[in-house]
């Protein structure tokens, strides 16, 4: 008790060593994913149309809620 | 080896990297990450706030070396110059005491941060500045930590000693070349013919330290094939102190001009100060700020009020103009496309005057102004005498209040005071954006007459916002 302990990465952190995910050098072909987000800050979702995004060059797959296997739950104490 | 000796490169921890296959616009963080794969520095913000991106500069035979943000600069600013990044400073293995400190002080926490961090510091501590609280605030003005705290970062610093580093780097000295990086040349002219002969050219652009330009992307477009990068003309770097006035050469970067004016002109120390960070002020110009034009200027209003005169060149050769002609609308200056800043002379404030310089900003530090004002009076027995005004923020472009000043003068203090407070108004056309309402920057405005009073009143040479 009472004592200071250095964490891990604390020497990695200070010298730049630590490996953060942008630090990472990216394969060839990696797949990217990305967020679309509600631009409304406070409703329902009614529907989820990804006709547009499926146009797009390069699509690959779009996943929603209804894809997540299993309880969709990232809550870390409470279910949310 | 010998047949790479004459192709481009930057001198990156006592290694010659060489450049092949870039971008034309690449910054040195995304070369440093992505080419040649160090990592350790970081990219936070991407346009030279958060201070994550810092690198080392080292400019000149002497180990000096000076922070800067290694995201606003383009890699065709740096060929044949000296950088130290987080890796050249420690390793797990070999760390240099500071980052021993930083760990046992428990000052990092997700680490992100860190290593820019330390870069300033180790600045700090090859610099020729003592160390107390506040050189450690002021280095770290253009840092931001967003977890861990800035206390232990600041313990972690005052407990290493400052003789802890020797210098392990052979310095290059390369001359500075031309490079052509895609489609587009970046030209290093060394003296002001050269300059003149480059402007013959068509689609070409000035790029002096870069901190504003360097943030639009592109900066140029493709087909505009020419940057003619002013930094390696020493005529621009000329500073010359004469009986009467100073002059400056317009590559003379803020953090020179801060070091030249410490104990010289303590009314502008603290704008200075709050201009930027040392990232930006080392790599940030006099000439750059004023060209630059914004409305806000954050050196014309104390150079306005100073009468302060441009020394310009271009092909028809030299001229000089008064500064309070050179800006003439948003972002707009009477320079034409081949014509750039030269020098700034600035008149030494007569005796019996006295000079003020405002700043008003959201964040003390690394923050653009909301307002800034500079007052240039004489007073005689509570009358005004002589007065010129200018403010920063609150019109198209950085201007004299001509009128109100004359107003003014001729009056008792608090009559010319009630003057400016109740009709400054009229004088300025401020707008509405992020940093503040039209509203609030009169009113803030006022509020610096008012305070100007004080000052006036108090006998006080100036009054900091930390008094307040």
């Amino acid at each position: 008790m009472h004592i200071d302990v250095i964490h891990d990465s604390a020497l990695r952190h200070t010298v730049g060593e630590a490996v953060y995910i942008d630090d990472m050098p990216s394969s060839p072909n990696l797949l990217h994913g990305a967020l679309v987000t509600s631009r409304i800050a406070l409703g329902k979702i009614k529907k989820i149309n990804c006709r547009k995004l499926k146009k797009l060059p390069f699509y690959t797959k779009v996943i929603i809620a209804k894809d997540i296997p299993g309880q969709n739950d990232i809550g870390p104490i409470k279910a949310g | 080896l010998l047949s790479c000796s004459s192709s481009k490169a930057v001198f990156v921890n006592g290694i010659r990297e060489i450049i092949k296959d870039v971008n034309y616009d690449i910054t040195l963080l995304d070369w440093l990450r992505n080419n040649l794969q160090i990592t350790g520095t970081k990219e936070g913000c991407a346009e030279g706030d958060c201070g994550a991106c810092s690198v080392l500069i080292n400019e000149g035979k002497n180990f000096a070396p000076k922070p800067v943000n290694s995201c606003l600069l383009r890699l065709g600013q740096v060929i044949g110059k000296n950088i130290i990044t987080i890796e050249g400073i420690g390793t797990t293995e070999n760390p240099h005491p500071l980052q021993i400190a930083f760990s046992k002080q428990n000052a990092s926490q997700c680490g992100y941060c860190t290593p820019g961090f330390i870069v300033s510091a180790f600045a700090l501590l090859n610099s020729n500045k003592k160390i107390n609280n506040k050189t450690i605030h002021d280095t770290f003005s253009g840092n931001l930590c967003r977890s861990t705290g800035y206390s232990p970062i600041v313990r972690a610093v005052k407990s290493t000693t400052k003789k802890s580093f020797k210098n392990k780097y052979k310095f290059f000295d390369e001359e500075i070349k031309n490079i052509k990086l895609g489609n587009v040349t970046y030209y290093n002219p060394k003296s002001l013919s050269e300059l003149k002969n480059l402007t013959k050219s068509k689609n070409f652009k000035f790029l002096a330290g870069g901190t504003d330009l360097n943030l639009q992307r592109p900066v140029i477009s493709e087909n505009e094939n020419i940057l003619i990068l002013l930094n390696s003309i020493e005529e621009l770097k000329k500073i010359k102190f004469y009986e009467n006035k100073i002059l400056l050469g317009s590559l003379v970067s803020i953090e020179n001009l801060l070091e030249l004016i410490e104990g010289k002109m303590p009314e502008m120390t603290e704008v200075l100060q709050r201009f930027g960070s040392p990232q930006i002020r080392n790599q940030a110009t006099i000439g750059g700020n004023l060209c630059t034009s914004s409305p806000i200027g954050d050196l014309a209003p104390i150079f306005l009020v100073l009468n302060a005169n441009l020394n310009i060149f271009g092909k028809n050769g030299f001229e000089t103009i008064l500064l309070k002609d050179f800006f003439i609308d948003y972002r707009k200056n009477i320079l034409k496309e081949d014509q750039i800043l030269v020098s700034i002379e600035i008149p030494i404030l007569e005796k019996a005057n006295k000079l003020f310089f405002w700043k008003l900003s959201k964040r003390f530090d690394q923050d653009i102004s909301t307002i800034s004002l500079a007052i240039n009076i004489r007073t005689q027995n509570q009358i005004v005498e002589d007065l010129c005004i200018a403010v920063g923020g609150v019109a198209a472009v950085p201007k004299i209040l001509e009128k109100l000043s004359k107003r003014m003068i001729g009056k008792r203090i608090s009559k010319a005071i009630d003057i400016a407070v109740n009709e400054v108004e009229n004088y300025v056309n401020p707008i509405s954006d992020l940093r503040g309402t039209a509203d609030y920057r009169i009113m803030s405005l006022k509020g610096l007459f008012n305070r100007l009073e004080h000052c006036l009143n108090g006998n006080k040479k100036n009054i900091s916002i930390m008094e307040f």
